[in-house]
């Protein structure tokens, strides 16, 4: 039997086999050379080498065609699927040995059930291996399944339209020339993976209306585990273990998570896998559970109203600890460095480094208040911040490194007004809006009299020590909070270095010490008077930190270590 | 007239050799071999391929005239099927959702491990990618332990541990995730060989898609430095996942690529062609003339893997045109039956027979349990290298090697 040929060519071939008589034009260029039709849609520019190939192939095409024979066949194909040039003889896959199952398949992972939206191929009609068979319809997209070999689709058992679960039967395939009369289901061989597996395989999903098929997994599927009622929705761990276990009824598990979620010890104490454990009931507090308290711990029934009160305790009146140090060892060691190195060190330097080597012996006093929570909360760095007299105000700069310089450095540059933020916020020692744990005033030397060898110089007779934070030359009046202006730049001014104006009293007390003089030692004493907030800091810490502070300046070579 | 042009044609092409051929068997016969033994006395046949079945760069092409003997053919034929029928086995397992996870199959490009075999030796070296289930299975896999691997099972290849990714055989290093990651690799084990003195070809194969990978060109300059006895092997089958050679390299002539190394493109559909480069490469190694690069220009007709249509960068048209047009199977099958050598109803029976044999042995794989929780702790460490302990996720799960 003669093809449809053209008459065209001479050659031996063409005339026999001529792949552009038989295929529809518009599929012509198949044969001439494909173009992978990029995603994009257009044609792209072809591949370099690809006429090469097909000239292959085309070779390739010529010595098959010696054995083309069934043309009918192959045009009745080609009307009915595009250039599949294909030969009933030729099979490029294993012929089919008998009725075959065709289950629906997964077509991706997640894939459970499918829809056939539309059989491509009619019962009887013939398979060849990469044809289209049916689409099917996923919960994610539309997918069309190949047909894996060639063959006679025998028949179809799931019409279009209905919804099955994968591996389930839907048609049967057979092999070309089989009897499709008698078509018989063929029983489901396909074995499953769970032969040794645990023999608990009760499957909670509903069985589809099909014949039985293999189960496919000793897992019932996750769907199955019916969620309504259920105060909170299962964590997958849970999930997992309820689908494995093939518990039904999840409810009846005692939840303990919170809004009575099921958490997976629960779950597990349920099974008897291990000891119930409830879980313990949620702190509020974002606070680490070991802090170190300088105040007990509020009750909680106080935290409630810890917002509320934060702003009342911030402006609490301090309490004050006041301590008398002499100086003398200070003054000569000041007179000493002053010479050595040609500097004009001030008193006040050493306090600054004497009270942040006291606040690293005594870190109990290196402590902030934080309004945020009800504790106090530890600094780690002894960093002290030395007021300074600004023209627009009082500003406390923070010396990091107390060392003079730095201290006359900063004094200078806020009297300028140039110091930066971060240099005067969050000193221990400052005036600012945050509050403070504790704030030192350092007076002014005076000299006192006492009786040669004297223990303890300061609790001598003499004038009492005025203290400069109270601003008043009243040296009874026991005010800390009100402080007038002039009286602050007065003891800036001090602390900056800039000599003391007289005061009266002090006056007054020279007088004294003059008439005294040849009966008495005199040794300098600074009254040093060290408020605090009785919230963080303590009356027994804050005695003890003025007691390292009196060490330091009583044995002042230790301020230079 | 039919017959009659038939015949014309097939005498144009085929001519069988009288038995005292003067053809040089391009094959070693040292070593016993998987195709053809020393003593294969079955009939000769010298075949002529097309002309366009090879093209070269800096070295000559490889001779189109082929000696091939009937055993070797019919074996070639059965690994072809057998190879096909177990992918399509693994390409129904995946959907019927018992292989889990990756699963790249190498349906149509069958051709290029089946004729590579053909031309090496065991002790030669191979090492691919992780389309490599054709590889284990010709480099000595048994079907049953590849399938079982898939599956997860305890008959797998690697104890159901590693899957696609993780397939060994004697001289077959992998089944190797990281695209390109196995080229430096192969040119590794050729330097070993080189080292240890031996006469063997390492066959490192990569794809089209790892073909712009940097290690790769690091691996041809050591290569050529030292000239190792390896073959670069880049299987074309013109998409990487997804993306057309065309659109994803500058330079699609992959066998000239290698620049300073010589080059041969191959019609990696014909199995002839595949075996006949293949003994080029090793004659050319052998040599002492260093790498060389091949390039087997081939096709798949699934998808980059099982979750990948395979149809959305590509046309059907067009796979249904490579199948009909260019199989590898088809055109073994055209050429054995042009020869004589099998009639039709014996290649059927050669065809039932390798379904026969790969159905049982999926089934066999299938029934085959899960791995035992103790393997997890095997195969981790060199026997007799082990620490004292291994832990866990949890105290209790500590594992004791001693």
């Amino acid at each position: 039997m003669s093809p449809k040929a053209t008459t065209s060519s001479a050659g031996i071939w063409k005339g026999f086999y001529n792949p552009a008589a038989i295929t529809p034009t518009r599929f012509r260029w198949a044969i001439k050379g494909f173009d992978p039709i990029s995603p994009l849609g257009s044609h792209p520019k072809p591949v370099t080498d690809c006429h090469k190939l097909t000239e292959q192939f085309r070779v390739a095409e010529t010595s098959f065609s010696t054995m083309y024979r069934s043309v009918p066949l192959l045009n009745r194909l080609l009307a009915r699927s595009v250039a599949t040039r294909h030969v009933a003889e030729f099979h490029t896959s294993q012929n089919r040995q008998a009725i075959a199952r065709f289950n629906m398949p997964a077509m991706s992972p997640t894939m459970t059930e499918g829809t056939i939206t539309r059989w491509k191929k009619k019962e009887g009609d013939v398979i060849v291996t990469g044809d289209v068979l049916v689409e099917v319809e996923t919960d994610k997209a539309q997918i069309d399944v190949e047909a894996n070999e060639d063959g006679i689709l025998a028949k179809i058992l799931v019409d279009e339209g209905k919804k099955v679960p994968v591996n389930s039967l839907i048609a049967l395939l057979a092999e070309e020339g089989d009897d499709l009369s008698n078509i018989e289901i063929p029983a489901d061989t396909s074995a499953s993976a769970t032969a040794t597996e645990e023999p608990a395989e009760s499957k909670p999903a509903a069985p589809a209306p099909a014949p039985p098929r293999s189960p496919s997994s000793s897992h019932a599927s996750s769907h199955a585990v019916p969620t309504q009622g259920l105060a909170k929705p299962l964590s997958p761990a849970v999930l997992s273990l309820l689908s494995r276990h093939h518990i039904s009824d999840p409810s009846k598990i005692p939840a303990s998570g919170p809004g009575g979620r099921i958490l997976k010890g629960d779950l597990l104490a349920f099974l008897g896998q291990i000891q119930p454990k409830p879980m313990p009931p949620p702190t509020r507090s974002a606070a680490p559970a070991q802090i170190m308290l300088a105040t007990p711990p509020k009750a909680a029934s106080d935290t409630d109203n810890a917002k509320t009160t934060t702003k009342s305790k911030s402006k609490a009146p301090p309490s004050y600890v006041q301590k008398d140090i002499v100086v003398d060892e200070l003054v000569k060691l000041r007179r000493v460095l002053n010479e050595q190195y040609d500097a004009h060190f001030s008193l006040n330097d050493f306090f600054v480094r004497a009270a942040s080597l006291a606040l690293r012996d005594v870190p109990a006093a290196d402590v902030r208040y934080s309004a945020d929570a009800d504790f106090a909360e530890i600094i780690g760095d002894t960093s002290v911040s030395i007021a300074s007299a600004t023209p627009t105000g009082l500003i406390t700069p923070i010396v990091r490194q107390s060392t003079s310089e730095a201290i006359k450095e900063l004094s200078a540059r806020a009297k300028k007004g140039k110091v930066l933020p971060e240099e005067y916020q969050g000193g221990l020692f400052s005036i600012s809006n945050q509050p403070q744990a504790a704030t030192l005033a350092i007076g002014a030397a005076r000299k006192v009299t006492h009786t040669p060898g004297a223990v303890d110089v300061t609790s001598s007779t003499g004038i009492d020590p005025i203290s400069l934070l109270s601003g008043s030359s009243s040296p009874n009046k026991k005010s800390g909070t009100t402080q007038s202006p002039a009286d602050d730049l007065d003891f800036l001014s001090y602390l900056a270095g800039e000599p003391a104006k007289p005061v009266p009293l002090v006056r007054a007390a020279a007088e004294v010490e003059r008439k005294l003089q040849g009966a008495f030692d005199i040794s300098q004493v600074v009254s040093v008077k060290l408020s605090v907030d009785e919230r963080v800091v303590d009356a027994a810490v804050a005695g003890r930190f003025l007691d390292r502070v009196n060490y330091y300046v009583a044995n002042p070579e230790n301020l230079l270590l | 007239m039919l017959r009659n042009a038939a015949a014309r044609l097939i005498a144009a092409n085929v001519r069988v050799a009288p038995r005292t051929s003067t053809f040089i068997r391009p094959l070693s016969t040292s070593a016993p071999r998987l195709f053809a033994s020393p003593t294969d006395t079955s009939q000769k046949y010298n075949i002529t391929l097309p002309e366009s079945s090879f093209d070269s760069f800096k070295c000559d092409l490889p001779s189109v005239d082929v000696e091939v003997s009937k055993d070797q053919l019919l074996d070639m034929y059965t690994k072809l099927v057998s190879m096909r029928r177990m992918e399509m086995s693994a390409d129904g397992l995946y959907k019927a959702k018992q292989i889990r996870g990756f699963c790249h199959l190498c349906t149509g490009q069958e051709a290029v491990s089946v004729g590579m075999e053909a031309a090496i030796t065991p002790d030669d070296h191979i090492i691919t990618a992780y389309r490599c289930h054709g590889f284990t299975y010709i480099r000595g896999g048994s079907i049953k332990s590849i399938v079982a691997e898939l599956l997860g099972r305890k008959d797998g290849i690697s104890e159901g541990k590693g899957g696609s990714m993780h397939m060994f055989a004697k001289n077959f290093y992998g089944g190797n995730g990281i695209v390109g990651a196995q080229v430096p690799v192969g040119a590794g084990i050729a330097f070993a060989q080189k080292y240890l003195g031996n006469n063997n070809i390492t066959f490192a194969l990569y794809g089209d898609g790892a073909a712009n990978q940097g290690q790769v060109f690091e691996a041809y300059n050591m290569a050529k430095l030292w000239d190792l006895p390896v073959a670069f092997v880049c299987e074309n089958n013109r998409y990487g996942m997804g993306t057309s050679a065309a659109r994803s390299s500058a330079s699609t002539k992959y066998f000239t690529r290698g620049d300073y190394i010589p080059g041969i493109q191959v019609n990696g559909m014909d199995v002839l062609a595949v075996r006949q480069a293949c003994s080029y490469a090793k004659e050319w190694t052998s040599a002492g003339k260093g790498p060389i690069v091949i390039e087997m220009v081939t096709y798949r007709y699934g998808g980059h893997s099982m979750s990948d249509p395979g149809t959305t960068y590509r046309t059907r048209e067009e796979i249904q045109h490579m199948r009909s047009t260019s199989d590898a199977i088809t055109g073994l099958k055209q050429r054995i039956l042009d020869l004589g050598v099998a009639t039709e109803a014996e290649i059927k029976t050669i065809d039932k027979e390798a379904r026969q044999v790969v159905d049982e042995a999926v089934e066999e794989a299938k029934a085959s349990p899960l791995p035992d929780e103790s393997t997890l702790y095997k195969d981790i460490y060199v026997k007799g290298s082990e620490p004292q302990f291994l832990r866990g996720r949890e105290p209790d799960e500590v594992h004791y090697f001693h």
